[in-house]
């Protein structure tokens, strides 16, 4: 009967230790358990790029601006330079620079909410911020954009933030504002229709139609219209056409991946008619690549039954050599066993 | 005997009982098992992330290992974007090749992990968490790029690079006995902002984006991946592998 109990005591003991070691490694995984999703994928996207924008500290330097006129006609082209001169420079000395109308922190701060247009920037692109490396200590960098004014008559404000450091560790902003007076004209509004495909495959040619036209709705003939493809990090170039008798401007193109093939279709203002532009979204479908089976995570039954069967096993092993480890030695003389 | 049987019976039915027990927490068990791979959000899955580097651009100053080294605050031995001279054809001049972890799309180093360390986001970012990693170094072993690192001792440490919270998406502070590598500053682009490479390269050759726009960019200009990669013959690193590295490059004129 004792050693009955016994026995009973050390299965009581080993069931308890299986738990045990069996309740740490299930209810302790908060603490080790991988990616939980990251920190979200919201965008932040600030004056068109944000290249250089982050949670900061602010560094050290002044900015001025310069523009080649205060006082604009409706199209005319308008000269700003933005002058930064540093007191500190990160190591890889680069300083970045948005052109801004206002500074709310927001995409509604870039000039082109206004009417501006860029018609080229320091780097001979179209975009209001730019990177820039710096000589050195203390020397002076300088930004220079040319914009068209907007049509539409009214003062306007522009100014400057300057963020340096690839290291997203410091920043600073001008404080300066430029206010222009714009004398509006009077251009024919135009309107731009975008079709394209409600759907694409992968690796499928499709094509998009532009139709411009004028306030009435009559087509306009012989007006270029440019199509983009709007991604992350800006507008991409796709082509230009020029619009028929029915004032249609064609695009085709390739969409190689699935996603959405966000595309912009846009008429620059000319001197006799206003800008317009139009969007579409394209959504391309294909199949996608699963990875292989097992890999990067097993199946939560699969999981569950390799346990169980590992369980089943190890306990029988277990049961085995505890029937071996309680054989009597030779000449020992079990208690209350038969005589 | 059958006092014996009985015995076992109640042995193996507390046992069950204890598995029993053990399943109620088997969400988390099967997470744990399972790794992190599969746990990203879902708006995470038609982004692919890649990067394309223009060899005829690049100038071999190391300003891209010294912005990635300061915005992750690496250990000094560590260069999670290494920049190599290569001089592959005695006929022509040497020329330098940038070297970030590759983020393969069937990444060696994630399959020999032992312990799920390594993980494969369904953006196709390659990433460590270094509470998982026992420091076996199978990965090193197995990535045919040299793209990882160990950390031998305790790295030195900033106050600022204490004081942040770590995430395998943002690995520091950094820690002894786990093996880094580049992350491709996978937090910038979710917030539509470049790597610390790209953005430290003077002379534009770090090109980074989402390739699933077909479209990258240097924050200067933009590309057309398929089209630049038809007009310039772009390749990849060890292409023949099968490792379906996400950085592409271009060669020089």
């Amino acid at each position: 009967m004792t050693k009955f109990r016994k026995s009973r005591r050390r299965m009581a003991i080993f069931v308890a230790s299986f738990l045990l070691v069996t309740g740490i490694f299930v209810f302790t995984p908060n603490d080790i358990q991988g990616f939980l999703g990251g920190v979200g994928d919201g965008k932040f996207s600030y004056g068109g790029c944000s290249c250089h924008i982050g949670e900061a500290q602010r560094g050290d330097g002044t900015m001025t601006l310069w523009a080649s006129t205060l006082e604009a006609d409706a199209n005319q082209e308008v000269t700003v330079i933005v002058n930064v001169t540093e007191t500190v420079l990160t190591n890889d000395k680069i300083i970045g620079v948005f052109l801004l109308r206002a500074m709310t922190g927001s995409d509604s701060d870039q000039p082109s909410e206004d009417g501006w247009r860029i018609d080229s920037d320091p780097n001979g692109n179209e975009n209001n911020y730019v990177i820039k490396n710096a000589t050195g200590l203390g020397s002076p960098v300088s930004f220079q954009w040319v914009l068209l004014a907007p049509f539409r008559g009214g003062t306007y404000d522009l100014t400057a933030r300057a963020q340096h450091g690839g290291n997203l560790n410091s920043w600073f902003e001008t404080g300066e504002v430029l206010t222009f007076s714009v004398t509006g004209t009077q251009l024919i509004s135009t309107n731009l229709t975008l079709d394209a495909p409600e759907e694409v495959n992968e690796d499928e040619q499709f094509t998009t139609s532009a139709w411009l036209t004028n306030e009435d709705g009559d087509p306009l003939e012989g007006f270029q219209v440019d199509f983009f493809r709007i991604t992350t990090y800006g507008n991409m170039y796709l082509g230009s056409n020029i619009t028929d008798s029915d004032g249609t401007a064609y695009h085709s193109d390739i969409s190689y991946d699935i996603g959405i093939f966000n595309i912009e279709a846009r008429f620059q203002a000319t001197s006799t008619h206003a800008p317009s532009n139009a969007t579409a979204e394209i959504p391309t479908i294909g199949e996608v690549e699963s990875e292989p089976f097992l890999i990067g995570g097993a199946p939560a039954v699969i999981v569950f039954l390799v346990f169980i069967i590992l369980f089943s096993v190890w306990t029988t092993f277990g049961f085995v050599i505890y029937q071996l480890v309680r054989i009597n030695k030779e000449g020992k003389i079990e208690e209350g066993g038969n005589q | 005997m059958n006092e014996e049987r009985r015995r076992f019976i109640k042995f193996v039915g507390l046992g069950a009982a204890g598995v029993g027990i053990g399943l109620l927490g088997f969400s988390n068990l099967s997470k744990l098992l399972t790794s992190a791979a599969a746990l990203g959000p879902n708006d995470l899955k038609m982004r692919k992330w890649g990067m394309v580097i223009d060899l005829g651009k690049c100038t071999g100053c190391g300003a891209c290992t010294e912005a990635c080294q300061a915005a992750h605050f690496i250990p000094f031995n560590q260069e999670w974007i290494k920049i190599y001279e290569l001089h592959d054809n005695p006929l022509a001049p040497s020329y330098h090749f940038p070297r970030p972890c590759m983020h393969c799309e069937d990444p060696p180093c994630r399959n020999v992990c032992p312990v799920g360390a390594t993980f494969r986001r369904d953006d196709g970012v390659v990433l460590i968490d270094h509470r998982i990693c026992i420091g076996c170094r199978y990965c090193m072993v197995a990535c045919p790029y040299s793209a990882r690192y160990f950390n031998w001792g305790d790295p030195p440490h900033t106050p600022e690079e204490l004081a942040h919270d770590y995430s395998p998406e943002e690995p520091w502070p950094h820690q002894r006995g786990v093996v880094e590598k580049c992350d491709f500053c996978v937090t910038h682009g979710e917030k539509g902002m470049l790597p610390a490479c790209v953005i430290g390269c003077p002379s534009g050759a770090v090109y980074y984006g989402d390739l699933a726009e077909d479209a990258v960019s240097n924050g200067k200009e933009i590309l057309r991946v398929s089209e630049v990669m038809r007009v310039r013959q772009g390749y990849r690193f060890k292409e023949e592998l099968g490792t379906h590295p996400r950085v592409y490059y271009l060669p020089r004129g």
